[in-house]
């Protein structure tokens, strides 16, 4: 299935492609845990997931379209 | 001069003098603003070996040339001194509306020398500035004074007020503005107090010239635009900074106990959702700001409810974690105190945790604290916060900070005050994070977080590799104190991933100075190395050795928590330090070579430095 992600604030950085939205092909059934792996991410530099307006856990099941949104740690000031 | 006021304010507060000199085109050329203002006034005109606390020690208030203008976050003031916590480089920069209102005034920077005989507050009112006595808010807190002068001034000036903590020279008090913005670290705020200023009101009706209006005016919407369109934008204002919490607990750096450990098993009760969904009343933004991170918040302890802004990340990790407070009210009410009193919440969780932890300990006994104190009690916590900034008991000891106050303690105490250089630790525990325990060992002025804030890089690239680490560091080092130059908010770019290249092209619209962003960068290491040679100057036998941060860290491995077991050995601490100064092109002993001066355009600053390299 192909899962739509974006990327915000400096987690582009951090991907080979370097761009802050992609579409990724995943199994059918695989979780947001799954999708950091296989962009390449450290599963801790993701401190957020929404999905449909929604935040949700990283062991949150994608569904094939659906647009996801990863967000770094924010900065303490 | 395009972008800027075109002036400076000088008051001499012991003849009761003021004067304007027009800016200097080359300050603005080599130096931007803000920060680089301050470095270079300091550098100049402190002379050699002043106290602080002295008439000839200066305040600099610096805004930026992106200050006040249609941008995201550009309210952005420096407040700068020879701190009187560290004896080196101190500045702190502030949001709210303090900047703009300085530039609309005429200024682009206000020095202020001398001392008051009685306490006064200087009053700006665009050409017109008085010193008026302070004399029925001398003894008021912070934002109490505020609001009195707001009364009896009006509502549109732009104050900037210090509380009992400055008034009694308390090392670590802050200067406070818009009832919650704090220009919080290195005691510029004692120093203010020690000159008698209990505050400063600014009000202005003026305009900042800029190159192109119209260009200014079009990329500003689109800067706005943008920001607006990030991915994360929504997310990002709901919590502000307190929404990063549970992850630096999960990452295992959270300031826990006097930073005896990393987890906080409370931390749940103490995150931006627990703010939002208990305490919260409103967001609240600074100038022109897209993404406010401010949140206003009420809480109840007593009789009657207590308003603060706050508290975001640096105060939960310092009054919460370090301190114990177990819960977001807990933790809000501290923040009020501190606030209130006028001191710097980074600083005052520091020092109450430094003390709690002696008094567990029996380096400190009843009868010295005048009570029973402990960990995790709010009563305990305040009662500490009022003893330092009355310096009444104990708080005349704490009010020096961990680094005085524990060298005078003894007892083993200075393994566990966590400074560095005088400054106390801010709140992201380093011992499992090679980068950001470099960046607090080498910040300029003190161990601070935000020069530099390379967490993120250690968790993205390994955790337990030091290679590359110093190059980010000083990348870092570069681009974030850039912002405090110019005059405007990194958060827009830190937290939403609003892209460089943008400022790189406000500059020359706003300036008509086509610098690259190389350009502004290399200007940002010129300010850089213009403050070390300051420390190296100002502090003898400045050098390696006060880099280090306490035994705790490179001894102790972390007790609990998702990171147990690490710590930084000291021997790793230098290979770290080794390649740091390498690359910056400092000597073995951090003292940036002749070579490297001249080649920043810092030949004046040889001189400073070169007993340091013959020594």
């Amino acid at each position: 299935m192909r899962i739509v992600v974006v990327l915000a604030g400096a987690l582009r950085d951090y991907v080979s492609n370097g761009v802050d939205r992609m579409e990724v092909e995943l199994p059918e059934g695989a979780t947001v845990r799954e999708l950091i792996g296989a962009l390449g991410l450290q599963l801790e530099l993701v401190m957020a997931v929404v999905a449909g307006g929604e935040k949700r856990g990283k062991d949150y099941r994608l569904t094939a379209g659906e647009e996801i949104t990863l967000i770094p740690p924010v900065s303490g000031g | 001069m395009n972008g800027y006021a075109g002036k400076i304010l000088r008051i001499d507060l012991t003849s009761g003098k003021t004067a304007t000199e027009p800016l200097r085109p080359e300050l603005a050329r080599d130096y931007l603003g803000g920060r680089g203002f301050a470095a270079k006034t300091l550098f100049e005109e402190v002379p050699k070996g002043v106290e602080p606390f002295s008439a000839e020690n200066i305040v600099v208030i610096a805004a930026g040339p992106l200050s006040g203008l249609f941008l995201p976050g550009s309210g952005k003031v420096t407040f700068a001194t020879k701190s009187p916590a560290t004896g080196g480089y101190g500045d702190s920069n502030m949001g709210g509306h303090f900047a703009p209102e300085i530039k609309y005034a005429g200024y682009d920077m206000i020095v202020i020398k001398g001392q008051a005989t009685e306490p006064v507050v200087i009053v700006i009112d665009d050409d017109k500035v008085s010193l008026v006595s302070a004399a029925k808010y001398w003894g008021k807190g912070a934002l109490e004074s505020e609001a009195m002068l707001k009364h009896d001034l009006g509502e549109e000036f732009q104050i900037a007020t210090i509380g009992p903590a400055g008034e009694n020279l308390v090392k670590f008090a802050c200067v406070s503005h818009d009832f919650g913005r704090q220009s919080g670290r290195t005691g510029v705020a004692a120093v203010l107090g020690w000159k008698r200023v209990k505050a400063i009101a600014v009000r202005g009706s003026q305009t900042v010239p800029v190159a192109d209006p119209q260009g200014v005016l079009r990329k500003g919407e689109e800067m706005y635009k943008i920001c607006f369109s990030k991915p994360g934008f929504k997310e990002w204002t709901p919590e502000g900074t307190a929404g990063v919490t549970d992850w630096v607990n999960e990452v295992g750096a959270f300031p826990t106990k006097n930073f005896e450990t990393t987890y906080f098993e409370h931390h749940g009760n103490i995150n931006g959702r627990a703010l939002r969904e208990r305490i919260l009343v409103t967001d609240k933004g600074c100038f022109g700001c897209p993404i406010p991170c401010g949140k206003y918040s009420r809480v109840s302890f007593g009789s009657k409810p207590t308003h603060v802004e706050g508290p975001e990340y640096e105060t939960i990790a310092l009054l919460g974690g370090n301190c114990l407070l177990d819960s977001i009210e807990k933790v809000a009410y501290a923040n009020y105190v501190c606030d209130e009193l006028g001191l710097d919440t980074i600083s005052g969780g520091n020092v109450a945790a430094f003390a709690l932890e002696c008094f567990e300990k029996g380096i400190l006994t009843e009868k010295q604290v005048g009570r029973k104190v402990s960990f995790g009690d709010l009563d305990s916590v305040v009662y500490l916060l009022e003893k330092i900034a009355r310096r009444e008991g104990v708080g005349d000891l704490l009010a020096e900070g961990v680094k005085t106050a524990s060298e005078k303690l003894g007892g083993g105490s200075q393994r566990f005050a966590i400074q560095v250089k005088g400054l106390e630790w801010s709140g992201y525990e380093s011992r499992y994070s090679p980068s950001m325990m470099l960046s607090y060992m080498t910040c300029d002025v003190g161990a601070h977080h935000n020069r530099s804030w390379a967490i993120t890089h250690d968790v993205a690239v390994g955790r337990e590799s030091l290679e590359g680490k110093a190059d980010k560091v000083i990348e870092l080092q570069h681009i974030r104190p850039l912002f405090d130059a110019l005059g405007i908010c990194r958060l827009q770019w830190v937290e939403i991933g609003f892209e460089l290249n943008h400022y790189e092209e406000i500059f020359p619209l706003v300036t008509g100075l086509n610098y690259s962003w190389q350009d502004l960068l290399q200007i940002s290491e010129r300010i850089w190395n213009l403050t070390r040679a300051f420390w190296v100057r100002e502090v003898p036998g400045f050098g390696r050795t006060m880099e280090y941060p306490p035994a705790r860290f490179m001894e102790d491995p972390i007790p609990t928590g998702p990171a147990k077991g690490k710590y930084l050995p000291k021997e790793t601490l230098d290979i770290l330090l080794d390649d740091y100064y390498a690359k910056r092109g400092w000597d073995k002993n951090g003292i940036p070579t002749p070579e490297k001066l001249k080649e920043l355009g810092l030949a004046f600053a040889i001189c400073a430095v070169s007993a340091a390299h013959q020594g």
